[in-house]
């Protein structure tokens, strides 16, 4: 494929700051907003145990065996997935790029045109891979959650669940989301909140259902859950804040943000979906972390001067003891 | 059983859908009439996808009822 350039022939100077577009940096990465299991080639065993202990009266008799001993394997197979372009430098003869290409018709490479374009490149493959973290689902799936019939009990797919995941174009791996809602062929055990459409006016209210609603333990316990919300509730919590008329409901520190003293983390998220989670419980799962920065650049064959730039990886959105976390969705 | 179809306000919007060519499945971009319940970078619901629960839930948040933003937008059949 050509490079799509609504070029200029370049007379007189450039720019020199080729202006990119803006992404999301991959802070879930970036910033271990989650848990990451590498060296994942296939078939990793994620093991949960929960016990039930059950006291009873002293004999001195034969005992009664009460209570149970509960575990349960969870296989993981990272998906295999690439990002794959090719491109033509020769297109890039008359343009601002010319200007660093050494002489010579065989040489049309630009460094200016591999730093700055390619390496934007990359910065898009990061984005998206982030982005499908947190919110995809495969066909299989989206199949499978049209078929069930929605219900406000914990154990039914929500309304709003189940039109989340028909939105969905079909991608390659299940994520966050659709893994809490659905997964092992049956519906997620994640704390279900039913949610509306949140605004400056109500994120305080409906903050509040989430938190309400996160097991007593969880808030207790050595690893702190956090609130994983989407991006454009920054906006929402500082206008909250301004119009706020005593006291700032949501704390905010910097570039930190705090409801009732647990954080708040901004993800690629659907709007008006909040998950509140320990961030050990949602795990990255994938054969080598640094797979997504890695980029390969070369000619197409040996014998023809159009390039290549790909990106392989593995990647699998898991999540753990899921009857410790919460799921909002409006 | 009632069932749901888009209004003429709901205007048509540039998103990705699925071809099968062959064996394998591309993507591509067509003008589809849809809506965003979750964010234009979260999916969409076209008219295909309208059932009977999915339209009762889009009803039932306030930018779908009197007054909000997409009132009309999703009406029965007749």
């Amino acid at each position: 494929m050509a490079i799509s350039y609504s070029s200029v022939d370049i007379r007189g100077k450039a720019y020199e700051p080729i202006v990119e577009e803006l992404l999301f940096a991959n802070d879930t990465v970036g910033k271990s907003h989650v848990a990451f299991e590498d060296n994942v080639k296939a078939e990793t065993i994620f093991t949960e145990n929960t016990n039930t202990v059950t006291m009873q009266a002293y004999t001195s008799g034969a005992p009664s065996s009460s209570g149970s001993l509960n575990i349960n394997d969870t296989t993981v197979t990272p998906v295999k997935v690439m990002y794959y372009q090719e491109f033509d430098t020769n297109t890039l003869r008359p343009t601002r790029f010319k200007r660093d290409m050494k002489a010579g018709a065989w040489n049309i490479e630009s460094s200016e045109f591999g730093t700055k374009v390619l390496g934007a490149y990359g910065n898009s493959i990061s984005e998206d891979v982030q982005a499908k973290f947190w919110s995809g689902a495969t066909s299989a799936t989206k199949v499978a959650v049209a078929a069930l019939t929605p219900g406000v009990g914990q154990a039914s797919v929500g309304a709003a669940e189940q039109t989340y995941v028909a939105s969905l174009t079909a991608g390659q791996f299940d994520g966050v989301v659709t893994r809490f809602i659905y997964n092992s062929g049956a519906v997620g055990k994640r704390i279900k909140v039913a949610g509306t459409t949140i605004t400056s006016s109500n994120i305080d209210a409906e903050y509040a259902k989430v938190y309400a609603a996160i097991p007593a333990k969880v808030l207790a316990s050595n690893v702190k859950p956090r609130l994983y919300v989407p991006y454009s509730h920054r906006q929402l919590i500082n206008i909250f804040n301004i119009n706020a008329t005593y006291r700032d409901k949501f704390s905010v520190t910097g570039d930190s943000y705090y409801y009732l003293g647990v954080e708040i983390f901004f993800e690629p998220l659907p709007e008006n979906c909040i998950i509140a989670a320990r961030p050990d419980y949602i795990v990255w799962c994938t054969d080598l972390l640094s797979d997504i920065t890695f980029m390969k650049i070369d000619r197409i064959a040996p014998n023809r001067e159009d390039f290549f730039v790909k990106n392989i990886m593995t990647i699998f959105a898991h999540v753990l003891n899921q009857a410790m976390s919460v799921l909002y969705l409006g | 059983m009632a069932s749901y179809k888009f209004s003429d306000k709901v205007k048509a919007s540039k998103v990705l859908i699925e071809k099968a060519i062959e064996d394998k499945i591309i993507f591509i971009e067509k003008d589809v009439k849809c809506v965003f319940p979750f964010g234009a970078a979260h999916g969409f619901i076209s008219e295909d996808k309208l059932t009977e629960s999915i339209a009762e839930f889009l009803l039932s948040k306030p930018e779908y009822q009197t007054g909000g933003e997409f009132e009309g937008f999703i009406l029965k059949s007749k």
